[in-house]
């Protein structure tokens, strides 16, 4: 008996999905109204809700936390690893109620989707030839000068979040439109020198073990053999 | 009197299924972030296999979600107040739960750009650069305004004055974090690699290694 309510409990729950896998013969309106139902579920689990980009590009939702005393925000990784975000200007908001956060893997940044719209297009502009003019004001002294204003067609777009950069001040620029390229290059050559590191790490250890056995049965073979039999037991019963 | 408690004890075990995860999102039980992150993640994905697709629409600061979906090669939000598809320009979308999701704003009243493209602005535009507009030097460099920006050729866009936007954001000490957290980023990746678990075992690995390498070389 026990077995066949547990049964019907499961085909319940599974019926709880059926919805999602049969929409495809509603009309719209109803579709809406299922989503939106699903759609308040998940943000009722979550108590802040963070939309992450990963390194590759794609996209990935996490549970978020704040940490009060860092001020940042941050998600659990693992049981001990935490990835931290640090804040940025007008970076919250709002889905029924609960804080929505976006964030970038591979700049350690949350950041706000029209102010990454508008980098973009930033980027595009000066890196595009047609956009990038380098004129010479004076007749003498030819510069490199950028457009002071972007213009964004006013027909709702989807936000390029994968080259999204950052909006940070420069003397000359007023955005660095490198800053992406530069980070992924000094963390590249970062991870360069570690491995280095890593491998003379690996060696030192090698070496010590190769030292120690190694040198332990040299001696062992050699003239001091009588000693060392006698000294080795002592210097282990006195460790212990 | 029997079958009618086995069929009653039947359908309250299968309505208690059928209601199971909404009872445990609404109990308001504190769950582990493992816990959180699957249940809220499978509600979210269902959201967004029941809309086909989705997109997370910004207005201000409050977001909503709409169906997305591709028609021909071209991205369509459907709003349900108006009841009707509209065409959207780009075509950055990403992937959750194997369907499509994309994010975009309310251009024109997006907190970032709230009064900065209405206000009128004496550009200083002096002279005519080929189709461009020039305008005051700025820290000795001249700038310059592309002519398709101006007047009855920016009429269908949103013109954002970017030394606008970077004064507030500075006065928000958005532009400031951000170069300190670009630092701290790569200062982080400059140590992800000496991960405590991985170092220890590569350790003890390589004075294994050794430890072996000197026997057998040593002829023990």
């Amino acid at each position: 008996m026990i077995v066949y309510v547990i049964i019907t409990f499961v085909l319940g729950v599974l019926l709880f999905f059926v919805p999602a896998l049969m929409i495809e013969r509603l009309d719209i309106d109803k579709r809406i109204r299922i989503a939106d139902f699903y759609f308040g579920l998940a943000t009722r689990f979550y108590e802040r809700m963070m939309f992450l980009q990963r390194k590759h590009g794609s996209l990935t939702i996490y549970p978020s936390e704040f940490d009060g005393q860092l001020q940042s925000e941050y998600i659990k990784l693992g049981k001990k690893s935490k990835g931290h975000f640090e804040d940025v200007y007008g970076c919250i908001g709002y889905w029924n109620q609960k804080p929505v956060l976006f964030a970038d893997e591979r700049t350690n940044c949350l950041f706000n989707p029209p102010l990454a719209d508008i980098g973009t297009h930033f980027k595009d502009m000066v890196q595009n030839e047609k956009y990038r003019h380098v004129f010479d004001a004076t007749s003498e002294i030819p510069v490199t000068a950028y457009c002071l204003h972007v213009a964004i067609d006013n027909t709702p777009g989807l936000v390029n979040l994968k080259d999204w950069v950052a909006l940070v001040s420069g003397s000359a620029s007023p955005f660095l439109c490198e800053m992406t390229d530069e980070f992924v290059r000094l963390s590249q050559q970062k991870y360069h020198s570690n491995k280095s590191i890593e491998a003379m790490i690996a060696l030192t250890f090698f070496g010590i073990g190769f030292g120690a056995v190694g040198g332990l049965l040299y001696l062992t073979k050699s003239q001091y053999t009588q000693q060392i039999q006698e000294i080795v037991p002592l210097v282990i019963g006195g460790i212990l | 009197m029997n079958i009618i408690i086995q069929v009653m004890v039947f359908v309250a075990a299968f309505v208690i299924g059928v209601m199971f995860i909404p009872a445990l999102a609404y109990s308001g039980i504190k769950f582990k972030l493992p816990m959180k992150k699957m249940l809220g993640g499978l509600c979210f994905t269902l959201g967004n296999m029941s809309n086909g697709g989705s997109a997370l629409y910004q207005e201000g600061n409050k977001y909503r979600m709409m169906p997305l979906h591709k028609r021909g090669d071209v991205w369509h939000i459907y709003d349900k107040n108006l009841k009707e598809w509209f065409s959207l320009m780009g075509n950055h979308t990403s992937v959750i739960g194997n369907r499509p999701f994309g994010i975009l704003y309310d251009k024109l009243n997006s907190e970032p750009f709230i009064n900065l493209e209405v206000k009128s602005i004496d550009l200083g535009v002096t002279e005519t650069k080929g189709s461009h507009f020039l305008t005051k030097p700025r820290a000795g460099i001249p700038g310059f305004v592309p002519a398709h920006y101006m007047g009855d050729k920016a009429k269908d866009k949103t013109i954002i004055a970017l030394d606008r936007l970077l004064d507030r954001l500075h006065a928000a000490g958005g532009t400031t974090q951000l170069g300190q957290a670009f630092n701290k980023a790569i200062q982080k990746h400059s140590v992800k690699n000496f991960d405590q678990g991985y170092m220890t075992i590569l350790c003890i690995a390589c004075l294994m290694l050794g430890c072996a390498a000197g026997y057998l070389v040593m002829g023990g």
